[in-house]
């Protein structure tokens, strides 16, 4: 073959264009993922010892939960129902937010960012959502996984279908919010480079001022932290998601919508995570930053 | 100089310096302590997410019945027993881990190879590494303590009390470290991340009595418990820091007794496991590759 040759096929190689090669490209960046998670047999396996241990750990703290403390400050009294709820959530937000600043780490300091970044935007933008959806994946496994953990211990979380469907549309508005977090941290990311550790604290904030193994109320005690806990999203988020499975409220409860009208408070930093993630993006390309760690 | 000559130089014994192996582990303990250091942020977040830590199970502790605690010879505060437990946790990364992330930091970087091709023997460059980790975790001690004590904790704190547990530290690193150095070798052989020492850190949580009472947990699995040297140190600690006892009281010196019986079973093993792996990866050229 002559390079003339050579040169034609180039210029014939036929590409998927439109929404159809988005979803395509985001497939395989997903897919890619995947086959690479699944070799590493050994992670595979300790990641769900991980989940069994924690889960145990609270199972052994819950017989020395007092049941009737519990049942004045307003939940069921079962404390593994109550912790591993709380710790099925924020794994589930830290696993979402953290992947894409985890990827973007790790493909900045092997050197692969630069020509990922410079490939066409909407090529980018499909690898971005395929590593989103593969974050969503290990993320929602994770949480099944907990939750039937959970059950197997004895968590007396609800059997009824219609009520875990209200669950699982609170969780996927807890996590929009959350993901909105995520692209603009990992945005951010690409300039200031140390933000992983920001999002460490950020989920331990977000798991001491949101409750997740002790009830709420007990903050009651120290008014400013507990109104510190009322401006986080994720306090309002599990607040609604515990007390669906565990006392199966319905959202026309007072209590309840006062949470989901907080919630929604938050959905504009969709939109703001966006624009900052951009932002940050084409100021990073302008600066020739993109492979710099 | 001819090749002859140069032939003649590799022939002749390496010239030893003066620099003992004391300050060597020193200079290996500032370098790592330097490397840290520079990354500041990360370090502040470690002791921000401890205190977070602190906080969660001072609020539990209001709804936990004690019965239980007392009953395991802790008295009658969740919060005492509980503080404790995440004051020493560095600790035993310390012990459990710190051998294996060296390995495995030098193994990433490409620098293990070069590390281990120098005279100095890498015992003294892992013990430097060891000593950073120690005062590391003793740092998070120092504030934790006064912390809790701050927050309503009871736990006695005198000269008999801190020297007691500056040696039962010093026991806890020294009886995890033969786990430490199998769970390094592996890191060695199989050039995977950290995977034995990530898998015990959860199964010392759990069965060594971090968070409750190895007395909740059935017989069978108790059995496990009693077969970590975890589990000792925080009962003696424990004892010693709720009680005001020190190494003299008989139920601390049992658990020190059973530590030192640990190490030296442990040692002779996890060294010998450690030498052949080592030597093998030596011969094989694959001390480098990760």
């Amino acid at each position: 073959m002559s390079f003339e040759e050579f040169k034609e096929t180039l210029s014939k190689e036929e590409k998927v264009l439109g929404l159809k090669g988005f979803l395509r490209r985001a497939w395989a960046s997903w897919l890619y993922q995947m086959k690479i998670y699944v070799s590493y047999r050994m992670n595979l396996a300790l990641d769900i010892i991980d989940i069994v241990l924690s889960a145990l750990i609270y199972y052994y703290v819950s017989f020395l939960v007092s049941p009737s403390d519990l049942a004045k400050l307003g939940y069921a009294p079962d404390y593994i129902a109550f912790a591993l709820s709380g710790i099925a959530l924020s794994r589930y937000l830290w696993t979402t937010i953290a992947r894409l600043a985890r990827k973007m780490r790790h493909e900045i300091s092997a050197g692969t960012f630069e020509s990922l970044a410079s490939i066409d935007y909407d090529n980018f933008k499909s690898w971005m959502t395929g590593q989103i959806l593969y974050g969503a994946t290990w993320s929602s496994s994770t949480f099944i996984l907990t939750i039937a953990v959970g059950y197997l211990l004895g968590a007396a979380f609800t059997r009824s279908f219609i009520v875990w469907l209200q669950a699982i549309g609170i969780v996927i508005l807890v996590v929009i919010v959350h993901v909105a977090i995520g692209i603009m941290a990992t945005g951010m990311y690409i300039i200031h480079k140390q933000l992983e550790t920001l999002l460490v604290l950020m989920t331990s904030i977000m798991e001491f001022f949101g409750g997740v193994i002790y009830p709420l109320a007990l903050l009651w005690n120290y008014p400013i932290l507990y109104y510190i806990a009322l401006l986080l999203p994720f306090t309002h988020g599990l607040e609604l998601f515990r007390r669906t499975i565990m006392d199966e409220k319905p959202l026309t409860d007072p209590l309840m919508l006062f949470h989901l009208g907080a919630l929604l408070a938050f959905l504009p930093l969709l939109y703001i995570g966006l624009k900052v993630y951009d932002y940050y993006l084409m100021k990073a390309k302008k600066l020739g930053l993109l492979s710099s760690y | 100089m001819s090749i002859d000559d140069v032939l003649e130089t590799f022939k002749e014994a390496p010239v030893k310096g003066n620099v003992s192996s004391i300050s060597k582990i020193i200079a290996a303990m500032l370098r790592r302590a330097k490397i840290r250091l520079n990354y500041k942020t990360w370090m502040i977040f470690d002791f921000a997410n401890t205190l977070f830590m602190v906080f969660t199970y001072f609020l539990l502790s209001f709804i936990i019945m004690p019965q239980d605690i007392a009953k395991a010879g802790y008295g009658y505060s969740y919060f005492d027993f509980a503080l404790v437990g995440i004051a020493i946790s560095h600790f035993i990364t310390a012990g459990l881990r710190s051998l294996a992330m060296t390995i495995r930091l030098e193994q990433f970087y490409g620098t293990l190879e070069s590390v281990l091709s120098t005279p100095t023997d890498f015992v003294v460059l892992f013990m430097g590494d060891l000593l950073y980790y120690f005062l590391y975790s003793l740092v998070f001690l120092v504030i934790i303590i006064p912390t809790g004590i701050i927050m309503g904790s009871r736990i006695v704190i005198n000269a008999g009390t801190i020297l007691t547990m500056l040696v039962l530290l010093v026991l806890l690193v020294i009886a995890n470290l033969p786990i430490g150095i199998l769970s390094a070798a592996m890191v060695l052989k199989f050039k995977q991340g950290d995977p034995i020492g990530w898998a015990l850190t959860w199964v010392n949580q759990l069965f060594g009595g971090t968070f409750f009472p190895i007395t909740l947990l059935p017989g069978y699995l108790r059995i496990i418990s009693l077969g970590l040297p975890l589990t000792y140190s925080l009962d003696a600690i424990r004892y010693s820091l709720i009680w005001g006892v020190t190494l003299l009281n008989s139920r601390v010196l049992y658990d020190s007794l059973i530590l030192i019986i640990y190490a030296l079973i442990g040692y002779p093993i996890a060294i010998k496991v450690f030498r052949v792996i080592y030597n093998n990866a030596r011969r094989e050229g694959k001390i480098g590759i990760y």
